[in-house]
């Protein structure tokens, strides 16, 4: 597998999931969506996040460039925020 | 009686994290030897974690909805349902992309090169996700068994 690629389909799946998660809850009609689409809406965020992964990777698979260490951390520091983000996002949702 | 899917879900959620554990210890000093099993340990690390992912969901979507969240949600800790689980229904589904490029770039390791740090940054962050699910997770069940208690 290309790795470059691999890893900036990672990045894109990682905030596809954060954004559908704190858009359905901001939006009803958002998470309606998302739950008509399979029954229930984490389900719906699993198989879009997979085929968003899957799409950005066949579409870059080609790509020459080599994968530097700086891309990994770069994906290691998005992963630690989106994770902060949605555990935030929860946190003040259930507050007020 | 606790359904026996959160168990089996747990427990290859937490092999995946050992599988994965000690693929970074055998990458942080890279020989021959430790490269061919560092690619195994990944290989099964990501088989466990994508099986962790579909029997996790299958409870959470079919039974914790149905049965477990409206308990907990009218005990005396929904805010391990409304915080702890909708953090950690969502956060975890990080770690199988996670895993997929952990288990790419071990592949392509090649023996007696210097310690790929990147890597083991990535695997060190994998494994604390891991933790953590397994904490919300017992955050979780006590609030379900403080709801149950409270309804006696």
């Amino acid at each position: 597998m290309n790795s470059k690629a691999v890893n900036l389909s990672v990045i894109f799946a990682i905030i596809s999931i954060t954004i559908m998660t704190i858009l359905a809850e901001l939006s009803k009609s958002f998470k309606d969506f998302l739950t008509q689409l399979t029954g229930h809406h984490w389900i719906s965020k699993s198989l879009i996040s997979l085929i968003i992964f899957f799409i950005i990777y066949l579409s870059l698979r080609k790509i020459k460039s080599e994968l530097k260490e700086n891309n990994i951390y770069y994906t290691i520091i998005l992963t630690i925020v989106l994770s902060i983000i949605i555990l935030l996002f929860f946190t003040i949702e259930s507050l007020i | 009686m606790v359904n026996p899917l959160i168990g089996v879900h747990a427990a290859l959620g937490e092999l995946s994290i050992i599988f994965f554990l000690w693929t970074l210890v055998e990458i942080i000093n890279p020989t021959n030897t430790r490269i061919k099993r560092a690619k195994i340990t990944a290989f099964i690390g990501l088989i466990l974690i994508l099986t962790s992912w579909i029997i996790g969901g299958y409870y959470y979507t079919k039974i914790y909805s149905q049965d477990v969240k409206p308990l907990i949600k009218e005990g005396p800790y929904p805010w391990s349902h409304n915080i702890i689980m909708e953090t950690k229904e969502h956060i975890f589904l990080f770690l199988p992309f996670l895993s997929v490029l952990a288990a790419t770039l071990t592949f392509k390791l090649k023996p007696y090169e210097k310690p790929n740090y990147s890597l083991i940054f990535l695997l060190v962050i994998i494994v604390l996700i891991g933790l953590s699910m397994a904490g919300m997770g017992y955050l979780i069940s006590t609030g379900a068994r403080a709801a149950l208690e409270a309804k006696i």
